[in-house]
């Protein structure tokens, strides 16, 4: 607990810092481009795991990967983002992004995971 | 400087095996593929209040695609259990979503002649059971795409003017003869009045469309909310609801089945029968009852399963409570 406080309140300052050294073009820019590395390393990932669903018995253990690649995704971008807004201002390099690719990350994919459940049931209901 | 070179040779190699597993992952062929999927209960699918309804009668269905990729291509005909052919016509020419509502409108048409069959069966057993309903027309699930003033879904309740009463009439009426045809349409509650040309060549398929006013017991369709659709259901449909309405609560072994319920209390033929053997099969049921046009395509699974071809519903019943039960 004591360690979840201390990256959250190292997170908060991180992200204080953040918000000063970059600007609009620079966040949109590494975002896009996290956005596009992320979607091209997984996208063949996810086709495989999709086209595999007519396999009955593997329905379920692809419901889960598809959830653990659904997190790593997240975690992925988060990392990339951070790597590449450090391409556009060095001194971003210095920050402890780490702590703030662990909080988003870990919230982004708590939010994404919850989705995902609803989703699922809603499937399994009507099939 | 030597890292860089190799690292751009890596891209080099990894940017084309990238791109040829992308074509295979994403660019669709003209190809569908049907695999086993698992059984159900029909007491899920429709339930007769107040009624003992086994969960021993079960429908089948299969897993299918169309216009499946390169790379699920070559994986599905990896699998003896799959089965990987071109697109069928009807799905070649209409849209997903027309192929969506087609299997909807099959699934209803299936709930309702099987609801009908079952209660007029049962009436013979007991007066009290009893269903009202009327004929609304031929409801249209495929029609050749060159004639697109009708639309799949469309109810036609009258040709020419003849007030036609029964579907059979009906039909014959449309399918045998050529040349104009003054329909009246039922499409989104609107009556409309269509002239099409019939040519010989041309494919039509209906379903009957029917209202019903009342039932005596009272009956839920709680499969209208599930994600399956198509008709090879109907005649396990119509057991299941015969054997609640007469009561008949002995069946202790399951039994599934597929093939089609039509008007006439022929069971119709199906789509994906092998793959269907195999699901059942893969769940350790040991009776399955086909229609008997198809059990020469299956006959060879015989050692998998009791394969058991009926080619109407009372013959159907017949073979449940004299055979499979004896």
């Amino acid at each position: 607990m004591k360690y979840l406080t201390k990256l959250w309140n190292q997170s908060k300052v991180v992200r204080y810092r953040l918000d000063d050294l970059t600007t609009i073009k620079s966040t949109f820019l590494s975002v896009l481009g996290s956005l596009i590395i992320t979607t091209l390393l997984l996208l063949p990932v996810y086709l495989i795991l999709v086209q595999l669903f007519m396999f009955v018995e593997l329905q379920l253990l692809l419901i889960i990967l598809l959830f653990i690649l659904s997190v790593i995704a997240v975690f992925i971008y988060e990392y990339l983002m951070y790597y590449i807004h450090g391409l556009f201002e060095p001194k971003i390099k210095l920050l402890n992004t780490k702590s703030l690719v662990i909080v988003e990350g870990s919230i982004m994919s708590a939010l994404l995971v919850v989705v995902g459940i609803i989703f699922v049931l809603i499937f399994l209901q009507g099939a | 400087m030597k890292q860089t070179s190799k690292l751009k040779t890596l891209f080099h190699s990894v940017i084309f095996a990238y791109i040829y597993l992308m074509i295979a992952l994403v660019i669709p062929t003209n190809y569908s593929v049907t695999a086993p999927n698992k059984s159900r209960s029909t007491n899920t699918m429709v339930s007769i209040e107040g009624k003992n309804q086994t969960p021993h009668l079960k429908s089948v269905s299969v897993l299918t695609m169309s216009r499946i990729t390169g790379f699920a291509r070559m994986l599905y005909e990896m699998n003896p259990q799959f089965e990987v052919e071109p697109l069928q016509y009807a799905e070649s020419v209409l849209s997903p979503y027309e192929n969506h509502l087609r299997g909807i409108i099959q699934k209803e048409a299936s709930f309702e002649q099987s609801l009908i069959t079952a209660y007029t069966l049962a009436h013979e057993t007991n007066a009290s059971i009893t269903i009202d309903y009327d004929l609304i027309g031929m409801i249209i699930d495929f029609r050749s795409p060159e004639y697109n003033t009708l639309k799949i879904g469309d109810i036609i309740t009258d040709i020419d003017d003849n007030n036609f009463t029964d579907y059979e009439t009906m039909g014959m009426y449309f399918i045998l003869n050529e040349g104009d045809f003054k329909l009246d349409v039922l499409r989104d509650d609107k009556h409309l009045e269509i002239t099409i040309n019939k040519t010989n060549d041309a494919i039509f398929r209906f379903y009957p469309k029917y209202q019903i006013n009342q039932a005596s017991p009272q009956y839920s369709l709680p499969g209208m909310d599930t994600n399956l659709t198509g008709p090879s259901a109907g005649m396990m449909y119509t057991l299941s609801i015969y054997f609640a309405l007469i009561d008949y609560d002995v069946i202790n072994v399951d039994i599934v089945g597929t093939g089609t319920i039509r008007y006439n209390n022929e069971i119709g033929p199906i789509g994906g029968l092998v793959q269907k053997i195999y699901g059942a099969q893969k769940e350790g049921i040991k009776h399955f009852l086909v229609p008997a046009v198809h059990y020469d395509e299956v006959k060879n699974l015989s050692h998998l399963i009791n394969i058991y071809p009926v080619a109407t519903i009372e013959e159907a019943i017949e073979v449940i409570t004299n055979e499979i039960l004896n």
